[in-house]
């Protein structure tokens, strides 16, 4: 025995890097320990030490090695394994999965060992042995010791199983993988071959493999590793197949996030709760905490700055998929016959959830919406009274406003008016009447405003009016709503609006600018560029290109009769006052609308057209006037109320509308038909469209609207009208939730119970008033006691008697008084 | 009185407090009778004559269980109670052979068991192998997977327990043993990576030594020949080959796979030159040092391993089929041609007789 000792030893230490020598130089003295002593029973240690100098090494590895090889022999023909063994082998299959790299031909079995044991007995495994077996091949496809794709395919088989936590392990697994092939690596052939394994199993039988590969791609292509149209149209397929979580899967995918939908917007609060911790990432916030002093605001402050953070990356996230949906509806192949296989789905009479339903509504609305697709039954579909309108298109139905808004995003430009014009027919009838509560009034005529600011065509002028009629509905939010729906026809076609409320012309609806449709099906072609006016005819230097700008309006804006007008107007500004009294604004333009019902019944509709218009003049006359004062040098603002009060003046206002947009427009086609114009003329136009825009809104700001000032309310409406435009333009340009469910005033109040509730939840996690519990070391001790307890030379200095150098006086009457007391007097004498 | 009578039946009966009335509409099943006489005794459940308890009165199956257990005392008297119910009714072995193998081997590789325990194990794994090879051929994969565990555990007291099982399967098995490629490919690896064991070199050389001896039976040599010619123009065979000629000592179904994991790999010490080359390979360091312990209890030992090792190579009939045979085996013995190059080993004429028998050429 004790030859072969030394022959073990003589094998050990003829190539060994010295400090393994030293390890192995250990034991002879001790006798008993063997070198295996340290290794055996520290598997990480080991792992260490191989990984520093695996050559050397080999010995103890394949120790192990061909342990867990017999190992994986016993799995074959027992995968149930004892609890107690479970533990062992998962040490040993972590160990082996970090070392086995640095032996190439070791590393090639192992893996071909796992593969097959996970291949023939995934079901039989311990979960956790299942489970170290994948994570433990990971790294072996890393390195390639394994195929991607043979692994990829064990990883799809090994989804059949029921085993939650592998799935996710598996999905994530995939996930991070194409990461780097896609992002670091940026090896397409493989990921080409990856995605199209995926497509493949898309149509496997199995759902649950179909599930796992689309979302897989669904995550790829959020991520942008497959963000491409053939992805997009895979995981289209996906919304017609036979299991509803696909199907929801699939069509959540392309309708994006609910926040989104309802029109959230989340970044903007968040941008200022973050602050000054904008910057920092979570591990920089929570070092900066493990070393700080630990007070109590610097933990609440590391809470708040977790929250922030974690706000944000949802937010970031949010933004992303936001992006991305938009782009995976854009990339459809063939969205009509896409369109209209949903939508035989949803007329299918199979029994469904409501929110599956719900889903497929909602994805075929944005289809039809962004592909201005024709499925024109969809809009019958809805309102079609024998079948679903009673359903689907009442007050009390379900998640009303969600279909309401569905129907808006289905209208487009291109859908025949007389079929909108059905749809918002049951609308107004079912939801706008006054049997109706005044939330479903507003909804109502939220949802016909969006409509029609979609297909302005639809609109009828009667249904129109009668609509109108409730902007003096006793309901703040009901009245506010009609008000919104009048603002916006005076925008898109004033000539529909009662007179009273058609308002003012502005500037750009004089030239028919921000028109696409002239009437149904005809587009507006455009000459020219608009704004293109404000350049010189022939290309100049800039200073004189402005100088020539502003001579143009001026000569355009030679006007003397601006102050006759001023002295007629105040005389039947006068009659409007004598008419009614005015306390407050709204009863005032209560008041006022009735008064002007009545006297449109008593005369005739061309008087009273006259009529209103010349009021309308002459209070603008006056605004102008006040402008002009204020600032002279802006002649840029007068121009266009100036060009609207020539309009109204004249009795054939199509020639002259005419006449006026005529400068301007004639030196934009000029220009725009003259040469090509630069980026930077571009951006000059552009310019130039901002300050014109801000300029009508300034000078529609100051405009009064009837005999009245404006309110708070027309700004906010005009605000919101100009917001709304802005938001068609940029984005799909579909309505959201939120401008079906506007209400300006707030629903009601909330009861005592939501209060207290409210109020309760913010006092949560928050400490007691009172006394706060103390449990340092020295709680509840007197300082005479926490004396006890120190070293005796601090309190050397205070012993009592010692650190008091009472005077000599003191101490002869202290004297003096016991010597007193004891002789039977009284003290304190 | 008579019209009491007659108003019998139409009688209302007074209700006391607290009284219940007798129901109409039920049978009474009450008897009334001076004693009961039982036909026959109650008879005992059938199941419960044929279980046998341990003397603390658990089930085979509660043991089975317990064996699995955390605990090394409970563990212990397991085994303790394992054995006294399979000593007391060895017919239980056979019956349930398919819960005690799993449960039993598992214990070998563990590491936590001192050597009382492994005495008992090992007594009780001796009462296992008492089962006739038949009916423990099913079983005996699973057997040997959980001993060639054992043998390639890292730690040195399980590696030792397992060499001890093995041996005993070796003697008791030695046909089963024949035919699984693992057993040989596992044991000739760890005789080839030397790896330590608690046990003496003695016991080691008795080990190989019956290691060898399972492949030297004639049983094992036994070829089946056939001489068929066959007639090229007519495309005819002169006679049938009968590939499954019936065998008289062997059990009809006897099917011995002889690779379980990777296909080409050798199985035995006759399929291929290959394989012994590499026994002796193993094994030549191994007898070349004990050889130069020139200890006088071992001597008869390594004569018995060194003539063993010897008829293998005389047995291999295939030799042929490696051109360089001769030069590898010549290299693979190299450890011990250096051994009698000491004069030490001269003096002990036995081994050394072997050992030239050993060199002689083998072809």
């Amino acid at each position: 025995s004790c030859c072969r000792n030394n022959n073990l030893h003589y094998r050990i230490t003829k190539h060994r890097h010295p400090f393994k020598m030293s390890v192995a130089a250990l034991p002879q003295a001790s006798g008993k320990i063997n070198k295996f002593a340290m290794t055996e029973r520290h598997l990480g240690f080991l792992q260490e030490m191989v990984r520093k100098h695996p050559e050397s090494y080999k010995e103890e590895f394949l120790e192990q090695y061909e342990h867990f090889m017999q190992t994986i022999k016993l799995l074959h023909l027992q995968p149930v394994q004892h609890r107690m063994d479970v533990q062992p082998l998962l040490d040993s299959v972590t160990f082996l999965s970090g070392v086995v790299v640095f032996y190439a031909a070791e590393a090639k079995a192992f893996g071909d060992q796992m593969l097959t044991v996970l291949r023939e007995q995934s079901t039989g495994l311990d979960p956790h042995v299942r489970m170290a077996f994948c994570k433990a091949l990971i790294p072996l496809r890393n390195k390639n010791y394994i195929e991607p794709l043979t692994l990829l395919e064990l990883f799809f088989e090994l989804v059949k199983l029921e085993d939650k936590h592998l799935r996710k392990f598996i999905l994530s697994s995939i996930s991070s993988h194409l990461k780097v092939i896609c992002v670091q690596k940026k090896n397409l052939k493989l990921a080409g071959k990856i995605q199209n394994f995926c497509y493949a199993k898309l149509k496997d039988s199995r759902s649950i493999v179909v599930r796992c590969a689309q979302l897989i791609l669904i995550d790829a292509f959020r991520k942008k590793y497959f963000r491409d149209t053939k992805t997009a149209n895979a995981i289209s397929e996906g919304c017609f197949h036979k299991i509803p979580k696909i199907q929801v899967a699939a069509m959540k995918f392309f309708i994006g996030s609910k926040a989104d939908e309802d029109g959230e917007e989340e970044l903007s609060d968040d941008e200022e709760g973050g602050g000054e911790e904008e910057g920092k990432t979570l591990k920089e916030v929570m070092n900066a905490f493990r070393y700080a002093k630990k007070t109590k605001k610097r933990e609440k402050d590391l809470e708040k700055a977790k929250k922030a953070i974690s706000k944000k990356k949802k937010a970031k996230k949010e933004s992303r998929s936001k992006e991305c949906n938009l782009l995976a509806v854009q990339s459809m192949y063939d969205p009509q016959e896409f369109g209209d296989r949903l939508f035989k789905m949803l007329e299918s009479t199979k029994v469904e959830k409501f929110e599956v339903r719900l889903f497929r509504l909602a994805l075929l609305a944005r289809i039809i919406g962004i592909h201005r697709l024709q499925t024109l039954q969809f809009y019958s579909w809805s309102t079609f009274p024998r079948r679903y309108v009673q359903r689907y298109l009442q007050p009390k139905q379900r998640d009303v406003t969600r279909i309401l808004l569905y129907a808006a995003q289905a209208c487009h430009e291109l859908v025949p008016p007389d079929t909108v014009e059905n749809l918002v027919r049951c609308i107004a009838y079912n939801f706008v009447t006054d049997r109706n509560s005044p939330e479903a009034i507003t909804v109502g005529i939220n949802a016909i405003r969006e409509i029609l600011n979609n297909c302005p065509f639809a609109a009828t002028e009667e249904l129109l009016r009668d609509l109108a009629e409730y902007k003096t509905y006793k309901n703040k939010n009901v009245s506010m709503a009609a008000r919104a729906l009048i603002t916006l026809f005076r925008q898109v076609n004033p000539k529909l609006l009662h007179k009273r409320d058609r308002g003012r012309l502005t500037a750009e609806q004089t030239e028919g600018e921000d028109r696409e449709y002239l009437d149904f099906g005809v587009p507006a072609v455009r000459e020219f560029v608009p704004g293109a006016e404000c350049l010189p005819e022939e290309r100049e230097e800039n200073g004189e290109m402005e100088i020539d700008e502003e001579e143009v309006e001026k000569s355009d804006d030679e006007d003397g009769w601006v102050n006759v007008h001023h002295g007629a107007d105040v005389s039947e500004d006068e009659e409007g006052e004598g008419e009614e009294d005015e306390d407050e604004d709204d009863e005032d333009e209560e008041g006022e609308w009735e008064t002007d019902d009545e006297e449109g019944a008593e005369e005739e509709e061309d008087d009273d057209d006259e009529e209103e218009d010349g009021e309308d003049e002459e209070e603008s006359g006056e605004e102008e006037e006040e402008e002009e004062d204020e600032e002279g040098e802006k002649k840029v603002e007068s121009k266009a109320p100036t060009q609207s009060k020539k309009l109204k003046r004249r009795v054939t206002k199509a020639e002259m509308k005419a006449e006026i947009a005529h400068v301007p427009k004639e030196k934009a086609v000029k220009v725009s038909e003259g040469r090509i114009l630069t980026q930077e003329e571009f951006k000059k136009i552009n310019q130039f469209q901002i300050k014109k825009a801000l300029v009508s809104q300034k000078k529609i700001a100051r405009e009064i609207v009837g005999t009245r000032k404006r309110t708070n309310d027309d700004d906010k409406l005009d605000e919101e009208y100009e917001e709304k435009r802005q938001r068609r333009v940029e984005g799909d340009g579909l309505p959201r939730l939120r401008d079906i469910e506007h209400f300006h005033k707030k629903m009601r109040r909330a009861t005592k119970e939501e209060r207290m509730e409210s109020i309760m939840e913010g006092r949560e996690g928050r400490e007691d008033y009172g006394k706060r519990k103390k449990n340092g070391p020295h709680v509840g001790k007197t300082n005479r006691e926490n004396a006890k307890k120190k070293v005796f030379s601090m309190v050397k200095n205070k012993i009592r008697g010692k650190n008091r150098q009472r005077s000599f006086r003191d101490q002869q009457t202290s004297l003096k008084n016991y010597l007193l007391r004891q002789a039977g007097h009284k003290p304190g004498n | 009185k008579k019209k009491e009578k007659k108003n019998a039946a139409f009688k209302k009966t007074k209700l006391k407090v607290g009284k219940i009335l007798k129901k109409t509409n039920t049978t009474d099943s009450t008897i009334e009778s001076r004693k009961v006489v039982l036909i026959t005794q109650l008879e005992e459940q059938s199941g419960s004559s044929t279980a046998v308890y341990s003397y603390r009165g658990l089930s085979l199956e509660n043991l089975c269980s317990q064996l699995g257990h955390y605990s090394k005392n409970v563990r212990k008297n397991a085994i303790v109670g394992a054995k006294q119910i399979l000593t007391s009714a060895p017919n239980l072995i056979e019956a349930h052979l398919r819960t005690i193998i799993p449960a039993f081997a598992r214990l070998i590789s563990l590491t936590d068991t001192d050597a009382a325990t492994h005495s008992q194990l090992k007594s009780l794994l001796e009462l296992v192998c008492t089962v006739p090879p038949m009916s423990m051929s099913p079983h005996f994969p699973l057997f040997v997977a959980h001993i060639l565990r054992g043998l390639t555990h890292s730690h040195d007291s399980v590696r030792s327990f397992a060499l001890t099982v093995i041996h005993l399967l070796l003697d008791t098995y030695p046909s089963l043993c024949r035919d699984s490629t693992d057993i040989f490919q596992t044991i000739v690896h760890f005789l080839a990576a030397n790896r330590k064991t608690n046990h003496s070199t003695r016991v080691l050389l008795d080990f190989v030594a019956s290691f060898l001896r399972i492949y030297d039976e004639d049983a094992a040599v036994a070829s089946h020949c056939v001489e068929v010619r066959l007639r090229a123009e007519e495309g005819v065979l002169s006679h049938a080959i009968d590939l499954c000629p019936p065998s008289l000592n062997l059990d009809p179904f006897h099917f011995p796979v002889l690779t379980t994991s990777s296909a080409g790999a050798s199985s035995s010490l006759f399929t291929s030159p290959e394989t012994l080359l590499n026994l002796v390979q193993a094994l030549s360091p191994l007898v070349a040092r004990v050889a130069l312990e020139n200890d006088r209890n071992l001597g008869e030992h390594i004569v018995r391993v060194l003539a063993l090792m010897r008829r293998g190579v005389d047995r291999q009939p295939n030799k042929f089929m490696l051109a360089d045979f001769e030069e590898r085996y010549v290299k693979a013995c190299d450890p011990i041609v250096k051994a009698t190059k000491v004069h030490s080993l001269k003096e002990n004429k036995k081994v050394f007789a072997a050992i030239s028998e050993l060199l002689s050429s083998p072809v």
